[in-house]
């Protein structure tokens, strides 16, 4: 069995034999070994060249194609060396090698003569002599020419000599392509995260240059490569420079983005890099996935605009709002790096915030100082229950990360229970009605004394009772109780009542009888009566409102309860939750002093809450959120828990109960009617004679003859015109409200009014606006003389307006004298209309008459209004007289002296005071939740003529130009409008 | 009987199969669920609950009962849950269901529950304040129970549900009964959806016959059960207003005044009603009097047919009724006449009585001056003795005595006892409230000075029914549930003592310093 050759091991052929193949082989060998090392090393670098260009290109297949090719090529370059060596082993491929091809029929010989050995050297025939077996292979190899194998070789070694020449050439060739390139390439190669490991300078010359943000109006700056900068944020930096090596993706890079450079058209190339954090910046070159970065980063801190600083005065501060009327003082500083752009006062309640403004500014102002006063009163104060953060916030003008705002400490007002004021105030009516009720009982307990000592000591000792109750009821009805006070309404009512209570203590004073003390009780009784019937009613309202009140905060308790169910939300849920269910329990207990629809509001209150609370404590935020929008039900309702709507209590006459007597009175009984009445009479009368000035006027423009308008707009266009030129000196615009060209400007365009009118032929207006022009101009000269700080502008001024006074002047008379003529021509064309308005007024005249006589009578309303009443109705019947006449001018004049006095009359009543105002407001919006949930009645058209003669009135004002003395005023309300 | 039913429910399912919409319901689910239906307003809820299981819910009728069966068992929450995708689907009696289900979920979340598993009694309490009415709710269902179970032959499911709600608006949304039909008419208590929804004593300023109503009611669910909800409103009332007092002995106001009386006055002035055309509830006629009048009517025309028929006759009326026979049937069945046979005879007797004029309802025509005049009198006699000038309210009250208006009016005869307790002696404050036919009707006030004034004089015949009638008419005034108006009150029972100490913290104030 033939052995496997061992194709690494050499054969032994003895010496003989390997003797003559040695030479040969040292001959072919020493012929090749230079010119195929030079091909190798030649092939190789080309290779390399050709794999850095390559891998330049920067992404990964490149690269791995690079890295592949160099090593495929190393790897070709072994295997070429080892199968060469592994010939020079075998004597079979050596001759093969050797003369194969130049001379095959001796080596076909010699690898006969060679096949007479075996792998070991030895005869393959075991039968011949290997001695002479070894010579013969030994002579038919030495038989192999040598000169031929010469001649071989080195035409072999020529072939190598031009393979590696040409290699060379085209390496060369490929290096001069891009000789930088392979340098990049080999940078490239050996990158690691995308950045190669050796920097490179890219830009020659490179120049700096940071421009801040436009709204710091600062210069441009030039900066040094490699030094630290601090630049504010929103800078630009441009970097300017030619390319050191053309044809590279520059770019500017901090880490994370990167910035092209582009041609800048002079040659060179320039990016940009806009500032928004701070940055080490750097030129990079990208290839790829790859960037080679220069050496040189230059640092750059970014500078933020900061936040506006704002300082509130006292602040932090808590303040009790129950415990002073007094306002809250606001006084701040803002200030901002930059400039600032607003400032606002901020209220924050639980979930409400307000935000009022309290500065508008330029966006350049570094500085701003300012104050605000805050009414005890104020309607955010008034709504809210929970703690108010009371904060002034500034904007400033930052337009690259938007404006940011910057906050003051905050002062924290802490707002009375739900009801508190209210019940300070029934405290004092009921101090009050307990002090009649003595007062009543001392007058019945002690009937008048026989004996005249005895009976001016009872006198003297009721009378200083009298008096002292006189102080206290002075002292409830004056004073504010956090923030509440007594309606007008029913100050008027109570004072009506004391007069007569007065006039009751004076005439037993003067005339100590059974009858003037009959009547003392009378009067005192009547007193308690309507005071007591004041105390309830208001106990009442209060009830109802405080309700109402405590609406959001039952809806804000289910919201807190609601949020507390979602995750996430959970933990400002149950704050949200306690703050309003503290802000309850603070309601329930001030409703339960507020008589009897306030204690039985306050037990639903309790019930309720105690449900929530229980069944949030559980974690059963489901069950607590019902609760609160049961309880929220039955707030929106604050109607007594068993009764008809609207009363104050009730007794049950239910299904199957047995019917019994109704609820106790809640009114003030017989007085507080009568004065009802009175005012109501009151009110009528004044709404009526508003209509009736209304016909009037509408009478005399009815008459105002088509013709005589005409005429007048024809001559009028000539005075119009001569009007705006009068004024043309004056400034279009103010520079402040308190400066003379403010003033000024207001003329101008009080003038341009009048000229208007003139225009459109309506004298009556162009009177009215020339007139205010002139009153405008008036206060433009007493500005101008006072101003001290433009003392040559002033003087100047005060020439201007002079004269533009001197010219308006005669063109407001003229204007005057043609409403006069159209007057007097409309009166005689209107005589029947007007005398059927006289008979009108005269009836007017008569029920304010019939009123003033009924109240005083009755006492039923104050002094004030009864002496107003008889004022108007004596101005009525003036002007009933002037219309008979005709005159319609002095009748419309009286009349609106009549409607004055009656107005007069009813704000004696309070119909217009503050209080009931803001008290009207609030339950306003409470009875508005029921118009919106319940029914409401819908006047007829013809039921009331209050609304429509407000309208009229409010339309026929507006198209009136206004007075230059309001004009500020109406601009800011204009404005509060407009916001 | 047995046979009539089934006839009357055979038929009345195969009408449920015929015009119920198809809707993907098989014909059993559609029969289970008018199975079901009258087993809940029979009151058999363990058997509707049976009847229920496993039924798929794809047509609204399983659904819907489902959510009827949640609300009679008081889980509102379920029946909300189960009613609400009929309201999407626009079904509408599942969508009044829902209605009810919500509003009741929302008056009754978290509030607390007394449970007396002995005597089968559930109370439920929006307001916990008023937990201390447990013992005597529960002592008057016993009683009421029992004599509705002699009286009418009723058997009662457990537990007997009872919800005391705090306001006439949480009655409305615990019942459907709109709020302004519950203002208009005063009602108090509804029996509806399986229990008891009674507003609380102390919503009403000196509370009401809360015990009698709660009796009341328990009728009506008594002949819901007997009639599975087929007895006519006329029926429904008139046993009503017979059975609320015949659970306890007979009191001084019953039928005070007359039903007889009432139902005349109403004949003459045009308010009655015909009995079959009284509308859904007397909760929803116009105003109180127009219920008054049908109450006195239904209480009257009641009265008459036990009294001319028998008491068997009225049993069998109900199981007529409760066999599906139409009330003209069911009254010839039991009575030998129809509606308008037994109204005919029942007006020829009412018109026999003469008649009168019902105190409370027909008060003497007064000038409005002088009765404005007597109420500021009477106002400032409290105001006097709320500061406690006694004599001098003693002057005020005396020239108030002289009106006739106040002759007979059991709060002017509190205010008369309060006063001359003070300014003159309490014997003759006892003598001014000895006689409870000298004032025209029941006040709990009243019964309350009157037995604290016999108890300081010793007479505990008269002071215990007295502090009893109190406490059902106002069991939140101190004087009546304390016994005593100063904080040392006599020694109660525990029961007695928890309703004292809850009057205590309702903290009214006294006569005068409201």
């Amino acid at each position: 069995m033939r052995k496997p050759r061992d194709r690494r091991k050499k054969r032994d052929l003895g010496r003989d034999v390997e003797d003559a193949l040695g030479n040969f082989t040292f001959l072919w060998r020493a012929t090749l070994r230079v010119p195929r090392a030079r091909a190798i090393a030649a092939l190789g670098t080309l290779v390399f060249v050709l794999a850095m260009l390559l891998a330049r290109r920067g992404t990964a297949g490149a690269r791995a194609g690079a890295i592949a090719a160099g090593v495929l090529t190393a790897a070709a370059v072994a295997v070429m060396l080892l199968r060469e060596r592994r010939i020079w082993m075998d004597p079979s491929r050596i001759i093969d090698r050797l003369a194969g091809r130049a001379m095959p029929e001796q080596a076909a010989r010699a690898q006969r003569a060679l096949s007479l050995l075996d792998a070991d050297g030895q005869p393959a025939d075991g039968s011949v002599s290997p001695v002479l077996t070894r010579l013969h292979v030994a002579r038919a190899l030495a038989a192999l020419p040598g000169d031929a194998i010469a001649g071989e070789a080195t035409r072999v070694a020529r072939r190598f000599g031009l393979a590696a020449l040409a290699l060379t050439v085209a390496t060369i060739a490929a290096i001069s392509s891009n000789p930088w390139g392979v340098v990049e390439g080999m940078d490239i190669i050996v990158a690691r995260s995308g950045a190669a490991p050796v920097g490179m300078p890219w830009l020659d010359n490179p120049v700096l240059t940071a421009r801040p943000p436009d709204y710091l109006h600062q210069e441009e700056r030039r900066l040094r490569l490699g030094d630290a900068a601090q630049l504010p944020r929103g800078s630009v930096i441009s970097f300017r420079g030619a390319p050191l090596h053309a044809g590279r993706k520059l770019a500017l890079y901090d880490g994370v983005d990167e910035v092209p450079f582009v041609d800048d058209g002079a040659g060179k190339v320039i990016a940009r890099w806009p500032l928004e954090r701070s940055a080490e910046l750097r030129v990079v070159a990208r290839f790829g996935n790859v960037r080679i970065e220069d050496a040189d980063t230059t640092p750059v801190k970014s500078l933020s605009d900061l936040s506006p600083v704002v300082e509130l005065e006292g602040a932090p501060r808590q303040l009790k709002l129950v415990e002073s009327a007094a306002p809250v003082e606001i006084r701040y500083r803002a200030t901002d790096d930059h400039g600032l752009r607003e400032v606002h006062l901020v209220l924050r309640s639980g979930a409400r915030e307000e935000r009022r403004v309290l500065a508008k500014l330029d966006g350049e102002t570094l500085s701003d100082r300012g104050g605000y006063v805050l009414k005890a009163s104020d309607a955010f104060f008034k709504k809210s229950h929970a703690p108010i953060a009371i904060v002034v916030e500034a904007k400033d003008n930052d337009p690259i990360t938007g404006p940011k705002w910057g906050a003051s400490a905050a002062i924290t007002a802490i707002p009375p229970d739900v009801g508190e004021p209210e019940t300070r105030r029934l405290a004092a009516l009921r101090t009050l009605r307990d002090a009649y009720v003595d007062a009543t009982a001392h007058v019945l307990a002690n009937a008048l004394p026989q004996l005249p000592a005895a009976r001016r000591a009872l006198t003297d000792q009721e009378d200083a009772e009298h008096l002292k109750n006189g102080l206290l009821l002075d002292e409830t009805l004056s004073t504010s109780y956090a923030g509440v006070t007594i309606a007008g309404r029913v100050r008027a009512l109570l004072r009506a009542q004391a007069q007569k209570l007065d006039e009751a203590m004076r005439a037993e004073v003067r005339a100590p009888t059974a009858a003037t003390h009959a009547a003392l009780i009378k009067a005192t009784e009547t007193m308690t009566l309507v005071v007591d019937g004041v105390m309830r009613g208001q106990g009442l309202r209060d009830a109802r409102s405080s309700a109402k009140q405590l609406v959001e905060v039952a809806d804000d308790l289910g919201l807190g309860a609601a949020q507390s169910q979602r995750a996430g939300e959970a933990e400002r849920g149950g704050q949200r939750f306690s703050a309003a269910s503290i802000v309850l329990g603070g309601g329930q207990r001030q409703l339960a002093a507020m008589g009897v629809l306030g204690r039985d509001l306050s037990g639903a209150v309790g019930a309720a809450l105690k449900r929530a609370e229980r069944a949030g404590t559980a974690g059963d935020w489901p069950h607590a959120e019902l609760a609160a929008r049961d309880l929220a039900a039955r707030l929106r309702q604050p109607d007594p828990s068993f009764g008809a709507k609207g009363s104050g209590s009730g007794h049950a006459s239910g299904e199957s109960g047995a019917a019994a007597g109704g609820g106790s009175d809640e009114g003030g009984g017989e007085a507080e009617r009568a004065f009802n009445e009175a005012a109501q009479d009151l009110e009528n009368l004044a709404q009526e004679h508003a209509g009736a000035i209304g016909d009037v006027e509408r009478a005399l423009s009815q008459a105002q003859s088509q013709d005589d308008l005409d005429a007048l707009r024809n001559d009028a266009a000539e005075h119009a015109k001569a009007v705006r030129e009068a004024l043309g000196a004056m400034p279009s615009i103010g520079t402040g409200s308190d400066s003379w060209t403010s003033k000024g400007a207001a003329s101008k365009e009080l003038a341009d009014q009048m000229a208007r009118s003139l225009e459109q032929g309506n004298p009556a207006d162009a009177v009215q606006s020339g007139r205010s022009a002139l009153q405008a101009l008036d206060e433009a000269r007493r500005i101008a003389q006072r101003t001290r700080h433009f003392e040559d502008d002033a003087r100047r001024a005060g020439a201007r307006i002079e004269e533009a006074r001197r010219k308006l002047e005669p063109e407001v008379d003229w204007a005057a004298k043609q409403l006069d003529e159209l007057r007097k021509k409309a009166s005689q064309r209107a005589g029947g209309e007007l005398r059927k308005s006289g008979a009108g007024e005269e009836k007017l005249a008569d029920r304010a008459g019939k009123l003033s006589e009924k109240a005083r009578e009755q006492g039923s309303l104050p002094e004030p209004a009864i002496d107003a009443l008889g004022e108007a109705e004596q101005l009525a019947r003036d002007a009933a007289r002037a219309l008979e006449r005709g005159d319609a001018e002095l009748a419309m004049r009286l009349q609106h002296d009549a409607q004055r006095q009656l107005e007069a009359a009813r704000q004696a009543l309070g119909q217009d005071d503050g209080q009931d105002e803001a008290d009207r407001a609030r339950e306003g919006k409470a009875e508005g939740d029921d118009g919106a949930a319940g029914r409401a009645d819908i006047p007829k058209a013809d039921a009331h003529k209050g609304p429509e003669e407000f309208r009229r009135r409010v339309v026929k004002g507006l198209a009136q130009p206004g007075s230059a003395r309001q004009r500020d005023a109406i601009k800011r309300y204009a404005e509060g409008l407009l916001r | 009987m047995r046979h009539t039913a089934a006839t009357a429910f055979a038929l009345g399912a195969l009408c449920t199969l015929l015009v119920a919409p198809s809707r993907g319901a098989s014909p059993l689910s559609l029969l289970q669920a008018a199975r079901a239906r009258e087993m809940i307003l029979g009151l058999d809820l363990e058997d509707a609950r049976r009847t229920l299981e496993g039924q798929p819910s794809e047509a609204p009728e399983i659904p819907r009962e489902r959510g009827r069966l949640a609300l009679y068992e008081a889980d509102c929450d379920a029946a909300a849950s189960a009613l609400a995708p009929l309201a999407l689907a626009k079904d509408e009696e599942g969508s009044m269901l829902l209605d009810i289900a919500r509003g009741c979920a929302r008056v009754t979340a978290a509030v607390v529950e007394d449970r007396d598993d002995a005597s089968g009694v559930v109370v439920r309490y929006q307001d916990e304040a008023d937990r201390a009415l447990t013992p005597l709710i529960v002592e008057t269902i016993i009683k009421a129970r029992t004599s509705l179970s002699r009286d009418l032959g009723v058997t009662w499911p457990a537990p007997m549900r009872v919800i005391v709600v705090r306001d006439l608006l949480s009655l409305s949304a615990m019942t459907g009964l709109p709020y302004e039909s519950a203002q208009t008419t005063g009602t108090v208590a509804v029996a509806k959806w399986g229990r008891v929804t009674l507003l609380s004593p102390r919503a009403s300023q000196h509370g009401y016959a809360w015990r009698d109503t709660l009796a009341h009611e328990l009728t009506h669910l008594a002949v819901t059960r007997l009639t599975v909800d087929r007895a006519p409103l006329w029926l429904q009332e008139g046993l009503a207003k017979r059975e609320e007092v015949r659970w306890r002995a007979t009191g001084p106001f019953d039928d005070r005044p007359s039903a007889d009386a009432v139902a005349r006055r109403g004949i003459d002035k045009k308010l009655d009603l015909p009995l079959g055309n009284l509308g859904p509830s007397i909760a929803m006629l116009p105003s109180a009097e127009a219920a008054s009048a049908a109450f006195a009517e239904v209480t009257s025309f009641v009265r008459f047919y036990a009294t001319t028929a028998g008491d068997a006759a009225l049993k069998q009326l109900l199981a007529e009724l409760r066999g599906g026979k139409n009330v003209d049937d069911a009254l010839k069945v039991a009575s030998g006449s129809d509606l308008a046979g037994w109204d005919t005879k029942w007006r020829a007797e009412i018109m026999k009585r003469a008649s009168e004029p019902v105190p409370g309802l027909d008060p003497p025509s007064v000038d409005p001056k002088a009765l404005s005049a007597l109420r500021d009198r009477v106002r400032l006699t409290e105001l006097l003795f709320g500061r406690e000038h006694f004599a001098e309210a003693q002057t005020e009250l005396t020239q108030a005595a002289r009106s006739p208006i106040v002759a007979r009016d059991p709060s002017f005869a509190y205010l008369t006892a309060r006063v001359t307790e003070r300014a003159a002696t309490a014997e003759l404050a006892r003598a001014s409230v000895a006689d409870p036919v000298r004032v025209a009707g029941s006040y709990g006030p009243w019964w309350a000075v009157r037995g604290r004034l016999a108890q300081s004089a010793g007479d505990a015949a008269v002071s215990e029914p007295s502090f009893i009638e109190a406490v059902g008419e106002d069991p939140f005034s101190i004087e009546a549930s304390c016994r005593s108006l100063t904080p040392a009150a006599p020694a109660l029972s525990p029961p007695a003592s928890a309703l004292c100490a809850a009057a205590r913290a309702a903290s009214e104030p006294d006569l005068g310093r409201n």
